[in-house]
């Protein structure tokens, strides 16, 4: 068996004193499974994707990162943490810095890591500066967006575009595990799917496994081979997106599917 | 009988037109959807037939609304007071979201009383009556204690009834349902659509139902308008334009909804 590169074992969370958020939840993230968290408003799913992103600590268990507990603390660790596990939030008119030029948020990365520098020991300043003009270039042109997008500003870009930016900028730095939350949910259908079969051929071309929290089971059958089920803050159901949602055998997934609205058959 | 007459709808801000020549009509009874993305010009539509345009949008050509009992009245031009007598009793809103639909600062109870006592004119104990009644009636579960609270204590959905609740209080001929599930769960959202079409059949109402998405209009109506940047793109019964989009901009929003809704279909199959 391969060792997961990310993994929660046995988490459970609360706010001090608190009623708890999350118990007992157990995922491992393995490459080149998509993994779709699914869940409604305060099952506790968002939490999940903050605690493996290491903003939260749990309150008992552990965050595995390819096989040693991730602590924040150890430096060394946490920058290779954040290399190799990015995150794209809901939200892309605030997720970005609306004084930034594109090019300095989507290099953001390269800079705060050290990824400029590493990669280009011993080169002049002029040297980094032409690197991470390429890199970023390279970035736009693998989320589907032109070159002279680097030069403008936030607010002249639609929801779909800032979405494809705020993916550019968690690309950079070739992480293996992207993690997102509600990546569609604030987009137009139409754009829906674009950045869903975007992000679906990201996962192919760079090797990127994608965690998607969602409460959209269309969009985690489009894009995860593999599904958990989340109810206030425990784990129903996990396991293959076709099992699950083929056969069902928790009640509250079967009532999220029975919800689901459907096209009328013609 | 009409209840809504739209004709050469026409609303700008400045020289930019947000909506151009929007024409359709509503019978009685009669469900509409009304389809389109962000920008298409869906809620300015809405707020165009309330009467709720901001005032520094300039609107032209001619919104007829009447509920058969008195002429039908022209909302274009027409002054803030005399809309008084329309909205609420001929056409009512529901807001996409609750939240902000609400008044903060007052109970349930009180924000749902006032429209009952303005327009029924009931005083003390039928009031309450009455309110608690108007709850019940969109499924709240515990009407008493939903009555008591604020705003911010109860759930999306509860909320979400609450409005409802308020929008049919003045019994009006015509329900404008703005994206009134977008910001729910989609167990709310299926509870909330299902309210919907039981509340708009008993009382015999008209529905104009605004959303972006095809798979939940068509669980409320089967008769739709498109919407793109402010024209009418195309229109018909929901069956046809799923069928046999017409015009690019439906197809592409009709292949967009096939392709989630089959994403999930071949994830069921594989099993």
């Amino acid at each position: 068996m391969t060792l997961p590169i990310l993994e929660a074992r046995n988490l459970h969370f609360a706010y001090h004193y608190g009623v708890p958020i999350l118990s007992n939840i157990n995922i491992s993230i393995i490459k080149g499974r998509n993994v779709g968290i699914v869940g409604e408003s305060g099952s506790g799913k968002s939490t999940i994707l903050r605690l493996l992103l290491g903003i939260n600590r749990p309150s008992h268990g552990q965050i595995l990162f390819s096989g040693e507990e991730l602590s924040l603390k150890n430096k060394a660790q946490a920058r290779r943490f954040r290399s190799e596990v990015q995150v794209v939030f809901q939200d892309p008119y605030s997720s970005l810095d609306p004084r930034q030029r594109i090019d300095h948020l989507i290099a953001e990365p390269l800079r705060s890591l050290g990824i400029a520098r590493d990669a280009n020991a011993g080169g002049t300043r002029t040297d980094i500066r032409d690197w991470i003009e390429n890199e970023v270039i390279e970035a736009l042109n693998s989320v589907g967006l032109p070159a002279d997008f680097a030069r403008r500003y936030p607010d002249e870009f639609s929801g779909g575009q800032r979405q494809r930016i705020a993916i550019a900028r968690a690309i950079i730095c070739k992480p293996q595990v992207l993690l997102a939350d509600e990546p569609v949910s604030a987009l137009d259908v139409s754009t829906r799917v674009r950045v869903i079969e975007l992000l679906a051929e990201l996962g192919q071309t760079l090797g990127l496994t994608i965690v998607m929290v969602s409460h959209d089971l269309a969009v985690v059958a489009a894009l995860c081979p593999q599904s958990v089920v989340l109810e206030k803050g425990v784990i129903v159901e996990q396991g293959e997106t076709s099992k699950v949602l083929g056969a069902p055998s928790h009640k509250y997934t079967q009532k999220l599917i029975k919800s689901l609205p459907r096209l009328p058959i013609n | 009988m009409k209840i809504l007459e739209v004709q050469n709808l026409t609303v700008q801000a400045g020289t930019a037109k947000l909506l151009t020549n929007v024409t359709f009509s509503l019978e009685s009874g009669a469900r509409l959807g009304l389809i389109g993305e962000s920008g298409s010009g869906k809620s300015m539509t809405a707020l165009a037939i309330m009467g709720l345009l901001p005032p520094e949008l300039k609107a032209s050509g001619s919104l007829l609304l009447g509920n058969g009992i008195e002429p039908p009245m022209q909302i274009i031009g027409t002054p803030e007071r005399a809309l008084d007598g329309i909205r609420g009793r001929v056409a009512s809103i529901v807001f996409q979201e609750p939240l902000t639909a609400l008044d903060p600062l007052m109970k349930i109870g009180r924000q749902l009383a006032e429209p009952l006592r303005r327009w029924q004119g009931l005083k003390g104990i039928s009031l309450q009556a009455a309110v608690i009644a108007a709850l019940a009636e969109v499924r709240i579960r515990n009407p008493e204690r939903i009555s008591g609270s604020y705003p911010y204590e109860i759930s999306g959905g509860e909320r979400q009834r609450a409005a409802i609740a308020m929008a049919l209080a003045c019994e009006p001929s015509l329900l404008i349902a703005d994206e009134p599930t977008t910001a729910l769960d989609v167990t709310v959202q299926a509870e909330i659509l299902t309210l919907l079409d039981t509340v708009v059949s008993n009382r015999r109402m008209s529905l104009l139902f605004i959303s972006h998405d095809l798979a939940v209009v068509s669980r409320i109506t089967d008769h739709v308008l498109v919407l793109k940047d402010g024209y009418v793109v195309e229109s018909g019964s929901l069956n046809n334009i799923l069928r046999a989009p017409e015009h690019p901009y439906t197809r592409d929003l009709v292949a967009s909804a096939r392709e989630l809704d089959s994403a999930f279909d071949l994830a069921q199959r594989k099993e």
